[in-house]
């Protein structure tokens, strides 16, 4: 057999690199436009909040305040009042996004009819196409202590006791808006997430057909298979559920804001509201990059948990 | 007065735009550049529906706005082209405009809101008025006001946002009104006779409605707008023999200036007994509004009234044309303004104090130039355009086609519909802004925020006085740059 002398491989290969080069950089023109406004709209604005953070900047001047925003959240009543708000809408996020998706995604599963499967499949999802501002607007319109569906059955049946302004109640509006999923995670109705009873419903698919039978045939009944095979099986989307959930829950108040605006008072106000606030209302754009780089912090903190404890069965062989 | 439904003077006013149209057209032109120029609007309410669209409904009447003034312009300086932007008002719009400002891009004349400007004109983005309202306005005829100095055509609700600098920055040449619209026929079952002429009749009137069942008030209690309407016109009834003392500038109204150098002297305080019984009032009102009304958003607020379920609403002259013209609308509508407050509330209130027009110093022909001008080497001309707009004979017909706001220039022709709020037209303006005018946007949410719970009844009145004290200090030293 012949060999290639070393000599000659150090030559060959840069020339075939840069023929390899020539020929393809067409491809790699095309997604220098997409970098290009990835940087601009994502990482600039990412590292000008990081940088800003220090600045008293109202968006023109800047003046260097070293870590003084960062001691001023410390005093600040609002973001005080939010913790505790996006403490519960966080828990009930998670609740509705993983809980039910999970249960509808389990039925699907199980069901016999590949046609029945389609359908349910495609009537959780179909709700994915309808704007979120639509579903908001449907519960505003089921809250409405005047008109609203939710008072008028309670006066109906007798538990009129219980009907309540729920948006404008200050005990009650947080958990008003939690109903919703939160600040924004696509709940909505029926309450089931449509995307992630796709992603579970994945997850539940790539689980090996021998392992279900084998199970059956060990005897095995549907709540055992649920907790002891498919749940850890599909522990990966889980992981991704409740990562992108919380992540979603800490930055949302597009809810809030069309529905309270925080209020009454700052019964409903949440950390993304107020970083709005001071940024867009306020003109306090230096002490908002401050409120987003915590809120990132947390994220981050939460994601590198979660990863590290939601670690799945397989993950923890390979690694 | 009873109002009919479906009334429009719309027709009429074009009609009226295009007489001025030409009239505009056979004005003598001024000494102005005669380079090439281009001038570029914002006209905010004021856009044609020609290039902005206001109705999805293809057989809507066509707004003629600014069009017909700009088109006489630009026949009189045929080197000026006027560009306007087609920009929607939403409440994306501030952002819009701190961005073109910010960037140096905006527009050469803009829609600009009074409270905004207050804020913007630190950063030195808009031109001060100054030296333009004291020239000669060319458009309007000789020997009338304005003809020797621009200044002396405005009524004096220009000077209502005088800046902390002393200097104005919009050019306000019309004025919205506030007013209680009421619903005849619930006041008729309620057994209320003609309308209330003090605080303390308006709340027997509440009273009497909500034991015929019906809602008193039509509240929108997660904006500002009808809370602080209401709150500061208490303040300037319960501190009247005060705005002596804090009025240094003497000229009776009392700035933002003026108010955070009182609060930092410690002279105007939330924990004053004036203030405590202002938001005891407050809450008082606050027991007639509709359940929920803590929730309620303008929008919900304006559907209970239309839909007869509450016998008042307070809001706008701008709201006129909407009630008006509701189909849907199955009562009989009126409007009264805001009635005094005396010794019949309080002993601390003096009897017979003269009522202020609390709207002053907002319209909707309002209009700032910004800095970028200057560079741009148009501002010469924008201010000239803004004559020209504001002479009476070419902006009367401009208001009276909007219907929702009356003229602030001597001798401009108003909307006849507008005689409904004819009365608080011609009262001075209100010495006290409203709690969301008096410093900034933020105290103004602060405010918003900390009274709900008090007015809910989930907070003590030492509770909200003592957290809007600390916010108020805040707000002042804001104001006061420290």
């Amino acid at each position: 057999m012949t060999t290639l002398p070393i000599a000659s491989i150090a030559e060959t290969t840069p020339m075939r690199a840069r023929a390899r080069i020539g020929k393809v950089w067409p491809v790699y023109l095309f997604i220098v436009p997409a970098f290009v406004l990835l940087c601009l709209f994502c990482y600039y604005p990412f590292f000008s909040a990081f940088y800003h953070s220090l600045f008293d900047w109202d968006g023109v001047n800047t003046r260097f305040v070293g870590l003084g925003n960062f001691q001023a959240m410390l005093g600040d009543e609002v973001l005080a009042a939010s913790l505790p708000n996006i403490a519960i809408l966080t828990a009930m996020g998670v609740f509705f996004a993983m809980t039910l998706p999970l249960l509808a995604a389990e039925i699907i599963f199980n069901l016999r009819s590949q046609i029945s499967q389609s359908v349910y499949r495609y009537l959780f999802t179909i709700p994915l196409v309808l704007p979120w501002v639509v579903t908001v607007l449907v519960w505003r319109f089921l809250y409405d202590p005047i008109d609203g569906p939710i008072n008028s059955i309670l006066n109906a049946i007798g538990l009129g006791q219980f009907a309540r302004a729920w948006l404008a109640d200050p005990t009650v509006a947080i958990y008003a808006i939690g109903m919703l999923g939160g600040g924004g995670t696509g709940v909505g109705f029926p309450f089931v997430a449509g995307l992630n009873l796709l992603i579970y419903l994945a997850g539940l698919n790539s689980i090996s057909r021998e392992v279900i039978d084998a199970s059956r045939l060990d005897g095995v009944n549907a709540l055992q298979r649920f907790f002891m095979i498919d749940l850890p099986l599909i522990r990966g989307q889980v992981r991704t559920i409740l990562v992108l959930t919380i992540i979603t829950q800490i930055q949302a108040f597009q809810t809030i804001i069309l529905l309270t605006r925080g209020g009454p008072g700052y019964s409903t106000m949440v950390p993304g509201m107020a970083m709005y606030q001071n940024a867009f209302e306020f003109g306090r754009m230096g002490y908002a990059s401050a409120i987003g780089v915590v809120l990132f912090v947390v994220m981050i903190i939460i994601t590198v948990v979660s990863l590290n404890r939601l670690r799945s069965p397989v993950e923890g062989d390979e690694s | 007065m009873a109002l009919d439904r479906g009334h429009s003077l719309r027709k009429v006013g074009r009609g009226i735009a295009l007489a001025a149209l030409l009239l505009a057209s056979a004005w003598p032109a001024a000494a102005v550049s005669q380079e090439q120029v281009t001038l570029t609007i914002w006209a905010g309410l004021y856009t044609p529906s020609r290039i902005l669209p206001m109705s999805s409904d293809p057989n809507a009447p066509e707004v003629i706005g600014i069009d017909a003034v700009a088109d006489a312009y630009m026949k009189l300086h045929p080197n000026v082209n006027i560009q306007l932007i087609a920009n929607p008002i939403s409440a994306d719009s501030r952002r819009w405009l701190v961005t073109q400002l910010t960037g140096g891009v905006a527009p050469d004349i803009i829609w600009n809101s009074p409270d905004w400007a207050a804020e913007d004109y630190r950063k030195n983005w808009l031109v001060p008025l100054e030296d333009y309202l004291g020239k000669p306005n060319p458009y309007i005829a000789e020997g009338e006001l304005g003809s020797e100095k621009w200044y002396d055509s405005f009524m004096p609700a220009i000077n209502v946002w005088r800046a902390a600098d002393g200097k104005l920055y919009v050019v306000l040449a019309d004025q919205i009104q506030v007013g209680i619209y009421y619903n005849k026929d619930l006041f008729a079952k309620a057994g209320i006779d003609g309308v209330p002429t003090d605080w303390e009749e308006l709340m027997q009137d509440a009273e009497k409605l909500k034991a015929s069942g019906a809602f008193p008030f039509a509240q929108s209690g997660n904006s500002l707008d009808q809370l602080t309407w209401v709150s500061g016109w208490l303040t300037n009834f319960y501190y009247h023999d005060k705005i002596g003392t804090y009025d240094s500038d003497g000229d009776g109204l009392l700035s933002k200036v003026e108010m955070a150098t009182a609060v930092k002297n410690g002279t105007y305080s939330f924990d004053q007994q004036p203030n405590r019984e202002r938001l005891e009032q407050l809450k008082r009102f606050a027991g007639y509004w509709q359940t929920g009304a803590l929730g309620t958003d303008d929008a919900g607020a304006q559907r209970l009234f239309q839909t007869g379920r509450a016998g008042m609403w307070i809001s706008g002259s701008w709201a006129l044309q909407t009630i008006l013209q509701d189909p849907e609308r199955k009562f009989d509508v009126g409007v009264f303004y805001l009635p005094n407050v005396n010794s019949k509330t309080s002993p601390l209130v003096a009897d017979n104090i003269p009522p202020t027009n609390k709207a002053a110093g907002y319209g909707i022909f309002e209009f700032s130039v910004p800095q970028s001008t200057v560079e741009r080497g148009t501002v010469d001309t924008a201010f000239d355009f803004l004559m020209f707009a504001t002479a009476p004979q070419n902006l009367g017909p401009m208001v009276t086609e909007a219907g929702i706001a009356a003229p602030a220039v001597y001798g401009a022709t108003a909307n006849p519909d507008l005689e409904l709020f004819a009365e608080s037209i011609s009262y001075p303006p209100a010495p006290l802004q409203e709690d969301d005018s008096m410093f900034d946007f933020e105290f103004a949410q602060k405010f918003m925020a900390i009274t709900s719970p008090y007015l809910g009844g989930t907070q003590s009145l030492d509770d909200t006085v003592s957290r809007l004290d600390v916010e108020l200090k805040a707000a002042a030293a804001r104001v006061l740059g420290e």
